[in-house]
């Protein structure tokens, strides 16, 4: 009996006339009147032809789900109902579910009338149309050949990027309506959410196809665009999880932006961001596979006894010498008055050493692992699949490789933070822990180390070869250094007189 | 009692001082020295780009702080200057110390690679330091080769002094501009560790940033030393010095602007 009211409720009605009649009228339209029409293989080639159409979304489901979306939050945004969710939230959330509602009828609907005008096309459950007589110039079908999913999957994909797409635009009503409730500035926003799409379809996307629209709502697009969905599903997941975090924030005492502004290290997340337009650029330029190795080997290439490239030695200065500047940065390890206090609190400055010691290895440890993980992630997006064999390296290789970015990168930063450390003692002046990162970085010139016995960029990957003796001669080189600097520290700590 | 930038250069460069310059100077034929017989060298055109590649691209930014900057970072710290308004005005005295710093780096960096040119140009068919290797043995294709190699090499048409001359001018107004960068970060910042490696991070990460953004004849380091990439017209290399002008400026606003608010000098 539900659902017989619920279809009553829901359908009869004006409104779903009208919609209906003009859905199913563009929907023949595209069916038999195109140009199209009469080389349409089997009926997905239809249904995507047909739900990826820029005019209907752009031109009249935008519209539709906007003005739905404003009718909705202007009608429930009362006191009592604010009272009866909780929180504005739980608000959010109950004027969510009503659109979820409405947008579960139409697409129920179109479903309903796409399936209706599918009748006399060659029906099919796989996508089985061999790859000679496909035409290139045709995406749709260039894209469901190349895939490796069921067409029926696909849809849903692109089921649930509309679905999200939608859910974006309404939260981001609901936040301005939240955040300042009067009704010309939802009349705004709405103008706004419902121009910037048309303007990025018309115009923006003829600069640069990443700020075409079509590319992120649309699932034909996007995988001929970006090569993979994984992307685009993670665009919208995440857009739409910042706007639910931000009226999260709304209803709590402090903002949002003040307690990101009073809790992240600015320095520590521009360095993170230098380090992710640093992999993307390199995973594409650089590594020729979508193999989880041959990336590592294409971003952190650094130097080589074979050659030198001033771009790759440049991301390595920036993310491993860097790294270390930062943690010198944050530390504040130098002998001064302001480490006096804290060092009589530890009691022995040995005790003080150790501590930090063993913050800076597990910075170093978070820093490789958040490398190693932001590159697998970019691989996950760019690519539809990961590939399993390599084809740079070969497969002996890859346990060699693994060695030499996680022990000798650890190593190589210890080493690099302990120089530092060294310096500052020596010399009791900030500057030249300025100096000595470009020291080091000069040092790390193949031309110059060509021995590798300067402990300078000896953990970059070009430095990878077959046998595995040399990588062992450098962590020998490197602990090497880290013992003579840890001597070093220790005879500093036992001239220095903490009780005078 | 007048205190002029003679005095001021005599004031700060003691005999430590000048050893540490005269190194510097020495660097890009220390480099040549060590490593000329693992390439082969083609003409004086290729020596002379040689002794400027790798090492002396990536520390540009940082040696112009060396020049003058440095010193004047230790003034600043133990505030020295703070101390001296009882003779000069403050304001004139920070003048007076940035022109210093403008006519020392700019002719130290002028002098270093009109020596390198001269070196490369005059010094070598003479004395014959290298073997030269010429890949083709074509006069005529070798001379168009080197007109149309790198940027600014469109001047040797007009001769090689137009050339090396024009070249020099080119990167002591570059040193010039990141030491200034340095001069005024110094004063503004707090921090000094971070002020002194300021214009390096500067010239660090534009490199990488405009190098990610595939326009590599416009990056902080291809601008200045131009040996890697294909002719460009010599305008283009003025896109990122004005990059660096504005940057200049702002930061002039920031620390010479508003003297009386500055935390290091009050």
């Amino acid at each position: 009996m539900n659902i017989i009211r619920f279809i009553e409720n829901q359908y009869l009605g004006w409104k779903w006339v009208g919609i209906s009649i003009f859905l199913f009228a563009y929907s023949f339209n595209i069916r038999f009147l195109n140009t199209n029409s009469l080389i349409y293989k089997n009926q997905w080639e239809f249904i995507f032809n047909l739900w990826s159409n820029p005019y209907l979304f752009l031109y009249f489901l935008t519209p539709l789900f906007i003005y739905y979306s404003c009718y909705i939050i202007i009608i429930h945004f009362r006191y009592e109902i604010i009272l009866r969710c909780g929180s504005l939230l739980n608000w959010t959330i109950f004027t969510l579910k009503k659109i979820l509602l409405f947008s579960f009828s139409f697409f129920s609907l179109f479903i309903l009338i796409t399936l209706f005008l599918i009748i006399g096309l060659p029906f099919e459950s796989i996508w089985n149309i061999p790859e000679s007589t496909v035409q290139l110039d045709n995406i749709i079908i260039k894209v469901l050949t190349a895939s490796s999913f069921p067409p029926i999957l696909i849809f849903l994909e692109q089921l649930f990027l509309i679905f999200a797409y939608y859910t974006f635009t309404h939260l981001i009503i609901t936040y301005t309506f939240i955040c300042r409730s009067s009704r010309s500035l939802l009349l705004l926003i709405a103008v706004i959410l419902l121009i910037i799409p048309i303007i990025s379809y018309t115009r923006l996307s003829l600069y640069s196809e990443f700020l075409n629209i079509l590319n992120y709502l649309f699932i034909i697009p996007a995988y001929n665009q970006f090569g993979s969905t994984n992307f685009v599903v993670l665009f919208w997941c995440s857009l739409n999880f910042m706007v639910l975090l931000l009226i999260y924030w709304k209803g709590k005492r402090y903002s949002f932006w003040r307690i990101l502004l009073q809790n992240v290290s600015f320095p520590f997340l521009f360095y993170y961001t230098l380090c992710f337009l640093g992999i993307i650029f390199f995973s594409e330029n650089y590594a020729f596979s979508s193999n989880i190795w041959d990336n590592l080997y294409g971003i952190f290439y650094g130097v080589s006894d074979k050659g030198f490239l001033f771009i790759n030695y440049i991301f390595y200065i920036i993310v491993f010498p860097g790294f270390s500047y930062l943690i010198y940065f944050k530390l504040n390890t130098y002998a001064d008055n302001y480490n006096y206090w804290k060092w009589l609190r530890y009691g022995s400055l040995y005790k003080w050493f150790c501590h930090i010691f063993v913050k800076i290895q597990i910075y170093s440890i978070i820093l490789l692992v958040s490398l190693f993980s932001i590159a697998l992630l970019i691989i996950w997006i760019r690519y539809p699949y990961i590939q399993k064999t390599t084809e740079i390296l070969s497969t002996n290789q890859i346990l060699l490789l693994n060695y030499q970015f996680w022990v000798n990168g650890f190593l190589q930063l210890l080493n690099y933070s302990l120089i530092l450390f060294v310096i500052s003692w020596i010399s009791k002046s900030h500057s030249s822990i300025a100096y000595s990162i470009a020291i080091i970085s000069i040092l790390g010139i193949p031309s110059i180390n060509k021995l590798k016995i300067f402990p300078s960029a000896l953990n970059s990957l070009g430095y990878l070869s077959t046998n595995i003796n040399e990588l062992l001669f450098t962590t020998f080189i490197l602990l090497l250094y880290l013992l003579i600097e840890s001597a070093l520290i220790f005879w500093f700590f036992s001239k220095y007189k903490l009780s005078s | 009692m007048n205190y002029t930038m003679l005095k001021e250069i005599k004031n700060t460069y003691s005999l430590a001082r000048l050893s540490l310059l005269i190194f510097m100077f020495f660097i890009p034929y220390i480099y040549f020295f060590i490593q000329k017989d693992a390439y082969a060298l083609r003409d004086n055109l290729d020596m002379f780009t040689f002794m400027l590649e790798d090492p002396f691209t990536l520390i540009f930014a940082f040696l112009a702080q060396l020049v003058y900057v440095l010193h004047f970072s230790n003034e600043v710290k133990d505030r020295f200057l703070v101390y001296t308004r009882s003779r000069i005005s403050i304001k004139q005295l920070m003048l007076l110390k940035l022109k210093t710093n403008v006519v020392v780096t700019f002719s130290f960096f002028f002098l270093l690679i009109f020596s390198c040119f001269f070196f490369s140009f005059y010094l070598q068919p003479l004395l014959g330091f290298v073997e030269y290797f010429p890949q083709n043995n074509n006069v005529t294709i070798k001379i168009d080769d080197i007109y149309s190699r790198y940027t600014f090499s469109q001047l040797l048409q007009y001769g090689s002094l137009v050339y090396g001359l024009v070249y020099s001018f080119w990167i002591a107004f570059n040193a010039v501009l990141y030491a200034s960068i340095g001069f005024f970060s110094v004063l503004c910042i707090n921090n000094i560790f971070l002020g002194l490696s300021l214009p390096f991070l500067i010239y660090i990460i534009g490199t990488f940033l405009f190098s990610l953004l595939n326009l590599v004849p416009f990056s902080f380091a291809e601008s200045i030393f131009p040996f890697s990439y294909m002719q460009q017209p010599m305008w283009e290399s003025l896109i990122p010095c004005l990059l660096l002008i504005f940057i200049n400026i702002f930061m002039y606003r920031l620390s010479l602007g508003n003297l009386e608010e500055l935390d290091r000098l009050t």
